[in-house]
């Protein structure tokens, strides 16, 4: 089995330490892994101000790519990044030989996350960014504190995950949720791709993707019998399914 | 230790430098005697680029340690490199030095052996003096070496100082340092060169102009290995006599062009894995 370049995108309020479980198994196994860490995000939290939404964050994973000569791509998105990796996907299809979408959105040309989510929850979030987040941050996934989130919403419940998460989860700039994604380009289109269901986390628009994936003959589709956060709570059958739909 | 900030900590405070609570921990780390018997133990790399470069030149350093087991971290400071669509006049040396303590601590990371190269070594001293508990070994690759209160272009030749300043106003009215030929770095091989040409972006004149802010010395009580280059590079001859007058560091020459890390990587690998 050949030797992958993975590129793990990590989702809104996480960092590329999201990831931190999957890499090594992924590494072990003689892969090449990168796990970039969008703008205002993460160890690049520094850097959050407005004006920072998808365009940055498509730019930061393509930037990526390029700066580090990277081909044949593995590309993975989680939850908000599928809208992320959609943008990558349609700007540098060559670069790129397959595309999963892990328990992740996925969006349609001129789509945000927002667009993608219960209107309920998109006024919800609205109201968090003006209230808390000055207009432009969305301070959390909803309106509960992240313990209850982390814990309830998202199914991680070992006390050591759960403070690993605490410490770094962080405000998102709204625009990664907000701006529409650019998904035009034919090219694009063709590139192999996946979707991999976390089974134990109710989302009816992830349901929806899992349909269309089993009638289009471009995607494959996976479940795995875990909750959201595959990627902390079950990392080895999260490794273990990337790299197989890689193969 | 926890670094979630909250929406108003993030707009009124962007710059900062994590808690106390992280220096509580250790303290300052003592100095430990190099010896080859780690040779086998995985070991933590973070390896910080100099001007007009960023992680990507690492890789033939990076990847030969890491098919050896290490982990090895290869940060982008903010406006190079893949984060150059992110350059401002924001960029400053404290933004680099935050970029660098930050992968330190979101990726929780300890034991480390931090490279420095060129320019890169101010903001491994800056970093040095936030986090020493978090680092093994500081080494100086062919670097820059400042005091507090001192900028880059205080330990430059002042020709060079003059002349990329020139450069500056003129390519860009003074805000970016544009890219220099990479024969600038003693670099001759032209698939080297090519790379270079592709890969290098302007590099901002305030991070030389900056003074660096550090509240201990130079290394902060850290075992420290300085690399210079043969032949000589001019811009850190000054800095390498001063480097060879500490005699709690380690100095070591290679024959290598300025960017060892392209052109000699193998010796560069050779010393990171004997510490």
């Amino acid at each position: 089995m050949t030797a992958k370049t993975f590129v793990l995108v990590h989702p809104a309020w996480h960092g590329g330490w999201f990831w931190k479980k999957v890499v090594p198994l992924l590494r072990e196994m003689g892969h090449i892994v990168f796990t970039p860490t969008l703008t205002g995000l993460g160890e690049r939290s520094h850097l959050a101000r407005p004006g920072i939404g998808l365009e940055v964050h498509v730019e930061d994973v393509v930037n990526l790519l390029k700066y580090e000569d990277l081909h044949d791509v593995v590309l993975v998105g989680h939850s908000s990044s599928g809208v992320v990796i959609t943008g990558v996907t349609d700007r540098t299809p060559e670069r790129i030989a397959h595309v999963t979408y892990l328990d992740a959105f996925v969006p349609d040309d001129g789509q945000a996350v927002v667009d993608l989510i219960a209107p309920e929850r998109r006024q919800m979030m609205e109201a968090l960014v003006k209230a808390e987040g000055h207009g432009w941050l969305l301070p959390r996934f909803a309106p509960p504190p992240w313990e209850t989130i982390v814990r309830d919403m998202w199914g991680v419940t070992d006390q050591e995950d759960v403070r690993w998460m605490l410490d770094r989860l962080a405000p998102t700039p709204f625009g990664h949720l907000k701006d529409p994604v650019r998904r035009m380009n034919r090219v694009a289109e063709k590139v192999p791709r996946a979707y991999v269901r976390c089974r134990q986390f109710p989302n009816p628009r992830f349901g929806e993707h899992v349909r269309m994936a089993q009638r289009n003959p471009l995607w494959r589709d996976r479940g795995l019998a875990a909750h959201h956060h595959a990627a902390v709570t079950m990392p080895d059958s999260v490794a273990e399914v990337l790299v197989e739909l890689a193969s | 230790m926890n670094l979630r900030r909250s929406p108003t900590e993030i707009v009124n405070g962007r710059r900062r430098f994590l808690a106390a609570t992280a220096a509580a921990l250790a303290g300052l780390a003592t100095a430990r005697r190099v010896t080859g018997a780690a040779q086998s133990h995985p070991k933590t790399f973070v390896l910080l680029h100099g001007a007009w470069h960023g992680g990507w030149c690492w890789t033939r350093v990076a990847e030969p340690l890491r098919a050896a087991g290490h982990r090895v971290y290869t940060p982008t400071q903010t406006g190079l490199g893949e984060r150059s669509h992110l350059m401002s006049p924001n960029v400053t040396l404290d933004v680099f030095i935050q970029d660098l303590v930050n992968v330190f601590e979101w990726e929780d990371l300890h034991d480390v052996i931090l490279v420095g190269h060129s320019f890169g070594g101010i903001v491994v001293t800056g970093a040095a003096d936030r986090i020493p508990h978090r680092i093994r070994h500081i080494v100086y690759l062919d670097s820059l070496i400042v005091r507090n209160g001192q900028s880059a272009f205080d330990v430059v030749p002042a020709d060079v100082a003059e002349g990329r300043r020139k450069l500056a106003k003129v390519s860009s009215g003074g805000a970016l340092m544009p890219v220099p030929d990479p024969k600038a770095f003693g670099i001759t091989h032209p698939v080297d060169a090519a790379w270079l040409n592709a890969k290098c972006t302007p590099h901002p004149l305030q991070t030389y102009e900056g003074r660096l802010t550090v509240k201990n010395a130079v290394g902060n009580g850290l075992p420290v290995t300085y690399v210079a280059v043969k032949p000589d590079y001019a811009p850190t001859i000054s800095v390498r006599q001063y480097a060879r007058t500490r005699k709690d560091w380690n100095y070591l020459e290679i024959q290598a062009s300025h960017a060892a890390m392209v052109d000699q990587p193998q010796a560069v690998i050779d010393i990171l894995r004997g510490l």
